[in-house]
């Protein structure tokens, strides 16, 4: 297997594995903020919780972003007849820009309700 | 080797040394095409016993206030409905399809690993088996087929009935673990030259995926049962909250392998979707690539949903959010493959044959399904109707809608394939309306019965409830559905037996396993194809080389016999290059042997004889290693030709083997197990009541840093023993492996040492979490200490040189992951409580 399309290869599961990692995250430090009182502490005009869930949510997005950007650079640097390569990286880049969707999706929660109330 | 032009000659000479003895040799066989016809069988046979208990719940609930099942026996009877269709017959039935179809379709002569197939289906019956002989003796499980917490534990459950599931499913889960495995090592490794991964059929891709899915999503249940049943035998308290265990804990492991299962299920059926209806719309299929990324797409987002089943425990707003969100982003790649086929039916010349019935059943009740499905993903909604008639409405379209319509459609579309026969009688196609009336119904009516509140689960009913009618249509329904099901049985058992010869590729397909003699002999390929295109049967080239008999002819790969040897090809896993010549066990009753050895653990932790239970592991390990005995190479071969003029390594030779894969795959899987577990104690610590512990476990410095130094001596050892400047001496990498056991058993005596000094792990459950973790790493220890052994053995009987060094190198997979665990749980254990204080 030689490098690119190796490289190609994983990365038709790295932007959902970023996506799952946002979720676990923001999941994870929702539930421990909670439980530690961090969303009682104000930072400006939010809780110290909602900054940092909105810190994690967008620097998955950026990662995601980037991770699109290689793709389509990738993508557009393989030549036409190369059906391997540009299955690969037209897959990969996709993959990326539905997991941008994806994470925008589910961290729009973030700026609408309560954070820790059950 | 043998020349062999023809075909007949070389038929003769593959049946000789690919066959299976006959008579009770049969139960020798490891062969993929009969492997994975038991499987499909035995799934079919305990959906039989699944669907006579659902005939027996719509009996008890036809009519209010029913004598006819007792509480407890309803109890037990739907908890095993659910569990056997889930566990007993979905997984086990894809399974099978999997391993009969992937090599035929991908153009190898079996599964990467026969003997991990065959003693992947022993484990399958046999723990079935336990489960089914519970429900004959009135000890079935009776907690519903997700175990709940603290209703499966001891105080409320205190038979055997829940140590029965937790038993029979963890040795059922054994052969869906080794599935998972050998499905993603097949794919990657085992496709015919020339197979780039953008040719390949798209059945392997969603199998692929799916296998994937397994592969993480079963580890959390695994996880979750060993907890409870360790609880319960052993009193240590993960779910009980007086003692700082929680019950969220069950639900949060069971979810998260319990709601990935609905798309482990899906996803095989839509790959028989995506290969069955364009074959019958006479056109390609549009949107491959798209179909391939909604299928990852899918895959991740369906690891995000298992919290919109606990939607009602009392979980923060956000996080409801969160998941309600992404079970809400599920739908749209299932969309993508929805409109991919039906563009496909609209573009193409679609024929109304009795697969396509089926596949068009499944259209209209997959779609009702995943629209109630996205009305369930809505928080408030959810609220209404949780725990109704309505849900189990919808996860009966869901599940009845999106698999066994579909594998109904398989059934028909590859029996001619299974059987060389055709239909005399076409009972088929009444048998289709029975079903899907029937099904309509008996579901589309309980989604009004759960709207107008009737809980699930109850045994009976008040005649004041309004439902009586409702119950009553949907009772007759069912019966209906089974009368179906009965002339679906029927018609399969008539062709099977009376049915026509059937021609070869009636459908005119054009994947890989139609160029196969009907019914395919064990090897599936008189010799192997160089694939071009997505359709080699069909492509220009194809066509012209006429390639089902060039095949035959043995024109292709491999069409011969060298030295008796059982072989296929290995290639690249991205291009699908020619790569290393893959050489496959014959026959063997080691399976079968290893699976009742396994058999006698497990029923020896059920019957709680746990000397006898230790026993069995060990006489288990035993025997999984004596697998091995006499096979490899015990000189270095070189480059073998295949035919058309082209020379390869033997896979012993490789790096990149079948089995490399496989320890790298199991360590994912083993590593998703160990991640749960310590998800587990975070889960607690931050959640669960009655936290901080009373006690906490002390430093214990010479126990540390003997395991940190074991650790990191056999690690070590380990890469060093694949150096060539070792590999080439016997005497050095002998010595080597001798420093990786001795590692290992310093590190176990590091463990054994902080294990016995964790105070009473009944009294908490950091204490209990915290002796659970050491024991795993314990465990591994041990495990390495038998790998070094037995690399040891190998290396001592000439198997091991510096081109054959896989042995070893698959052994240092384990001696790296251990360290690795072993050193992150003594961060854990010793850390953890510092960081969140006593």
């Amino acid at each position: 297997m030689t490098a690119p399309r190796n490289r190609a290869f994983l990365f038709m599961a790295l932007g959902f594995t970023v996506w799952a990692v946002a979720f676990a995250v923001l999941y994870g430090v929702q539930g421990t903020g909670c439980e530690l009182g961090w969303h009682r502490m104000p930072l400006g005009p939010l809780s110290l919780l909602r900054w940092l869930l909105i810190l994690i949510w967008v620097a998955h997005l950026a990662a995601l972003v980037w991770l699109f950007a290689i793709g389509r650079r990738a993508l557009a640097a393989t030549p036409a007849k190369a059906a391997l390569e540009q299955f690969l990286w037209r897959a990969s880049t996709v993959l990326s820009a539905t997991a941008v969707v994806a994470t925008v999706w589910i961290g729009l929660a973030l700026l609408v309700p309560s954070i820790c109330v059950v | 080797m043998t020349d062999t032009a023809d075909p007949i000659r070389l038929h003769k000479q593959l049946s000789r040394v690919w066959g299976t003895p006959p008579g009770l040799g049969r139960l020798s066989a490891v062969n993929h095409t009969i492997v994975g016809r038991r499987f499909i069988l035995t799934a079919f046979v305990f959906f039989g016993i699944g669907g006579i208990l659902a005939m027996l719940i719509r009996t008890q609930l036809a009519t209010p206030r029913s004598a006819f099942l007792g509480p407890e026996i309803y109890n037990q009877v739907f908890t095993m409905h659910g569990t056997v269709m889930m566990f007993l017959f979905a997984i086990p039935l894809f399974e099978g399809l999997a391993m009969y179809l992937l090599p035929k379709m991908l153009g190898a002569r079996d599964m990467a690993f026969p003997r991990l197939s065959a003693y992947g289906y022993w484990c399958y019956l046999f723990g079935g088996s336990i489960l089914i002989v519970a429900l004959v003796l009135g000890l079935a499980p009776d907690s519903g087929w997700f175990m709940y917490t603290p209703l499966s534990s001891r105080t409320y459950t205190p038979g055997i009935n829940a140590d029965m599931w937790l038993i029979g499913i963890t040795f059922v889960e054994i052969s869906a673990l080794s599935a998972a495995i050998e499905i993603i090592a097949t794919i990657f490794k085992l496709r015919a030259p020339g197979m780039s991964l953008e040719k390949m059929p798209l059945f392997a891709w969603y199998m692929l995926v799916t296998a994937f899915m397994m592969l993480f999503g079963f580890p959390p249940l695994i996880v979750g049962s060993i907890l409870l049943e360790i609880e319960r035998a052993f009193d240590m308290p993960f779910f009980d909250p007086a003692r700082g265990g929680d019950p969220l804990l069950w639900q949060h492991l069971f979810w998260l392998f319990g709601h990935p299962e609905v798309y482990i299920i899906f996803l095989p059926a839509a790959g028989v979707m995506s290969t069955i209806l364009p074959v019958l719309a006479r056109r390609e299929i549009l949107g491959y690539i798209w179909i391939v990324v909604s299928i990852v797409a899918l895959a991740f987002l369906s690891f995000g949903l298992w919290v919109h089943h606990m939607f009602t425990v009392g979980i923060p707003h956000l996080a409801l959010a969160f998941f309600s969100a992404a079970s809400t982003a599920v739908a749209f790649p299932t969309a993508v493959q929805f409109f991919a086929w039906i563009g496909t039916l609209a573009a193409g010349r679609p024929q109304l044959k009795l697969p396509m019935l089926f596949l068009l059943g499944f259209f209209f009740v997959f779609a009702a399904g995943g629209l109630t499905g996205v009305m369930l993903a809505i928080v408030p909604f959810n609220w209404q109707v949780h725990d109704t008639h309505f849900v189990v409405a919808h996860l009966h379209y869901v599940l009845v809608g999106g698999f066994i319509f579909p594998m109904l459609a398989a059934a028909y579309y590859w029996l001619p394939h299974f059987t060389g026969r055709s239909p005399r009688v076409n009972l088929g196609i009444s048998a289709f309306w029975l079903i899907f009336i029937g099904f309509n119904v008996t579901f589309l009516v309980m989604h009004a019965t759960g709207l107008m509140g009737m809980p699930r689960r109850i045994y009976t009913y008040d005649d004041a409830s309004g439902w009586e009618w409702l119950n009553l249509v949907s009772s007759i329904g069912s019966f209906l559905m089974a009368i179906g099901f009965a002339l679906f049985t029927v018609d399969i058992v008539l062709q099977i037996f009376m049915g026509k010869r059937a021609a070869r590729d009636p459908w005119n397909a054009s994947t890989l396993e139609w160029t196969t003699a009907m019914p395919s002999p064990v090897y599936n390929f008189g010799s192997l194809p160089a694939v071009t295109s997505r359709s080699p049967l069909s492509d220009a080239d194809g066509k012209a080389r006429g390639l089902a008999v060039a095949l035959a002819r043995g024109e292709g790969y491999l069409g011969f016999v060298r030295e008796q040897r059982m072989e296929t090809l290995g290639v690249e896993v991205t291009t699908g290059r020619l790569e290393q010549v893959v050489q496959l066990p014959r026959s063997t009753f080691m399976p079968l042997y290893s699976a009742m050895v396994t058999a006698v653990f497990f029923v020896a932790v059920l019957l709680k004889f746990y000397l006898v239970a230790a026993m069995g592991f060990v006489a288990a390990i035993g025997m999984l290693v004596m697998w091995t005995r006499g096979w490899g190479e015990r000189t270095d071969r070189g480059p073998l030709p295949v035919g058309r003029g082209e020379s390869v390594p033997p896979h012993s030779e490789m790096k990149n083997a079948p089995s490399a894969w496989a320890m790298t795959l199991g360590l994912f899987a083993n590593g998703t197990a160990y991640a749960s577990l310590a998800f587990g104690m975070l889960f607690l610590w931050v959640v669960a009541p009655n936290w901080p512990p009373p006690v906490l476990l002390e430093p214990g410095l010479v126990a540390t840093a003997l395991a940190v130094a074991g650790l990191a001596a056999a690690a070590l050892a380990a890469m060093r023993s694949i150096d060539p400047a070792v590999l080439a001496y016997a005497s050095r990498r002998e010595a080597w492996l001798a420093v990786i056991a001795v590692g290992h058993g310093a590190a176990l005596a590091g463990f054994a040492m902080l294990m016995m000094a964790v105070p009473d792990p009944t009294r908490h459950a950091y204490l209990a979490a915290t002796f659970v973790l050491l024991a795993y790493v314990a465990l591994h220890t041990a495990l390495g200490m038998v790998f070094a052994a037995y690399g040891s053995v190998r290396s001592r009987n000439g198997y091991v040189s510096v081109m054959r060094s896989l042995d070893l190198r698959i052994a240092a997979q384990w001696h790296r992951y251990t360290a690795v665990i072993g050193v992150i749980t003594l961060l854990l254990v010793h850390g953890l409580p510092r960081i969140m204080g006593s």
